[in-house]
């Protein structure tokens, strides 16, 4: 943890609500990013990042920190999205009593809310990943963990993270294969 | 070929997330450089994995508005449910309730009264007390106070003898009052202090806060205010009251005390009824010397010694006496 995140924290454990506005401004975005990437649902994602913060800040006394205050965050993240979509069938019939008494009921609308295109359909393919692959992938990239670190939360071997990251990669690919060598055209340079 | 491209797979995956050793590293480049096409497949996935990103993924969204939001659900410091909290409190206080029912049902009225008697009594120590109405006393040595609560008239009763500082729960349904020798104190306000020892002449009465009424069966008294004192004369059955705060009253309890201009004979008395000392003085001329000193919470030898130092007065100290000798002052 660096200083400054150390700071925060103890901050955030005195209860200053200052420290916890500052982590929040921080991290809200990626947060809510990365919730997207599990919910597909900028709405749901954005209740679930914030809902995790007002939990943070009733837990704060019984919280301990023992990696980095930033993938806390994540893992907290993480956790609701996870929550939320096992309680999906249960969500879903909400849905169907909405419908019955008439309330209009929102549909997840992909375009506009990501900057770029390229964004967007990356995004749509994490979603298209089996359920483990996908998770697998996420916490490499969005919680940036290591490998081993990977297997240690999920209980699997190092070796099966490496597998879902390769299948993760070559199953984007196939995704966005239409998409990509025009992408490259304009990167080409970029990436060498 | 098929395998080897699952491999090839997971040995990119490893360069790319910075897992790879020297040798998979090796053969990936060796790879790469084998085609084009194997040049391109790269160049793929190296785009989908640095995209695919919590730093390039940014989901259009509004913190500042967000924290608006977040910010008004924040509860400050109480942590526990209310719900909860209430829900405890309701079955703590029916407990409670049922157990004084069936209390009430077995005690007879002579038990009753009982328990609502308390008796302090102090000998060389001074003693602090919550009465049973939850009022206080701080106690002066050598003092007794009896505490009833006559639950059929409504009336909280302190019979003292000695010296106390109250500090009343008021409630005008159920009056404080306080018998102290012959005079009552009837307390309107809340925090005042009452000085009756029998070997005394006098009853002295200082209010800090509030107001009280300090009278006798046949005299209507006094109705003495914040900061006043009266004092009733036992010999003449008579009340005067003094506007000037004594600001040593207190002194028992506090241990402070503030002397300006002062003579040595009443510093002394103070001290010795404070700290229940023997502190004599030898000379007569040194009775009046006059000084103006503040002592907070210090220990009496500490104070004998600043006494003598400044007054140039000798001090001699046989057991537990203390006696002050001089040839005058200069004031």
């Amino acid at each position: 943890m660096d200083l400054l995140d150390q700071n925060l924290w103890l901050g955030l454990k005195k209860g200053n609500q200052t420290a916890l506005e500052m982590i929040f401004k921080t991290h809200y975005k990626p947060l809510c990013s990365y919730a997207y990437s599990f919910l597909n649902d900028k709405d749901e994602a954005e209740e679930v990042v914030q809902s995790s913060f007002i939990s943070l800040w009733e837990k704060r006394d019984t919280i301990s920190i023992q990696t980095s205050f930033k993938s806390y965050l994540y893992r907290m993240v993480r956790n609701a999205c996870l929550n939320t979509i096992k309680h999906e069938k249960v969500k879903k019939l909400y849905a169907d009593q909405e419908k019955l008494t008439g309330e209009p009921i929102h549909e997840a609308v992909s375009e506009g809310l990501l900057t770029t295109e390229l964004e967007t359909r990356i995004l749509n393919a994490i979603q298209v990943l089996p359920e483990q692959c996908r998770l697998v992938f996420q916490l490499s990239r969005f919680e940036e963990l290591k490998y081993q670190e990977i297997a240690d939360q999920l209980s699997i071997s190092v070796k099966t993270v490496e597998n879902h990251i390769g299948k993760a990669l070559k199953i984007m690919r196939e995704e966005l294969k239409d998409y990509l060598p025009l992408f490259i055209l304009f990167l080409g340079n970029f990436i060498d | 070929m098929a395998h080897e491209t699952e491999d090839i797979d997971n040995l990119i995956g490893n360069v790319l997330a910075g897992e790879a050793t020297a040798d998979e590293k090796e053969s990936v480049a060796q790879w790469i450089n084998q085609s084009d096409h194997n040049r391109a497949y790269f160049e793929h996935l190296q785009l989908i994995f640095d995209k695919a990103s919590s730093k390039n993924i940014q989901l259009q969204v509004d913190a500042d508005a967000a924290w608006q939001k977040v910010k008004i659900q924040l509860r400050q410091p109480t942590p526990k449910e209310p719900t909860n909290y209430w829900t405890v409190l309701k079955i703590a206080a029916g407990i409670v309730w049922l157990g004084f029912l069936v209390f009430m049902f077995f005690q007879n009225r002579v038990l009753e009264e009982q328990n609502q008697r308390l008796v302090i009594k102090t000998d060389k120590q001074t003693e602090q007390d919550t009465l049973l109405d939850g009022s206080t006393a701080f106690i002066n040595k050598k003092s007794k106070l009896v505490f009833t609560y006559d639950a059929k008239k409504n009336v909280r009763k302190v019979t003292l003898n000695g010296e106390a500082f109250f500090t009343v729960k008021h409630d005008i349904k159920k009056p404080f009052i306080i018998e102290a020798e012959e005079v009552l104190i009837k307390d309107i306000g809340t925090e005042f202090n009452v000085k009756a020892y029998p070997e005394d002449s006098i009853v002295v009465v200082n209010v800090s806060s509030g107001e009280v009424q300090f009278y006798t069966a046949n005299n209507p008294g006094l109705h003495l205010k914040a900061g006043e004192k009266g004092i009733y004369d036992k010999a003449l059955k008579a009340f005067s009251k003094i506007l000037k705060r004594d600001t040593n009253v207190l002194a028992y309890k506090t241990k402070t005390f503030t002397f300006k201009n002062s003579d040595l004979e009443s510093i002394v008395t103070s001290l010795n009824d404070a700290y229940d000392a023997k502190i004599s003085i030898a000379n007569e001329v040194i009775r009046k010397c006059r000084l103006t000193v503040n002592f907070n919470n210090d220990r009496l030898e500490t104070i004998v010694d600043v006494i003598a130092e400044t007054l140039h007065l000798s001090v001699t100290k046989t057991g537990d006496e203390v006696i002050f000798s001089g040839a005058g002052c200069n004031n």
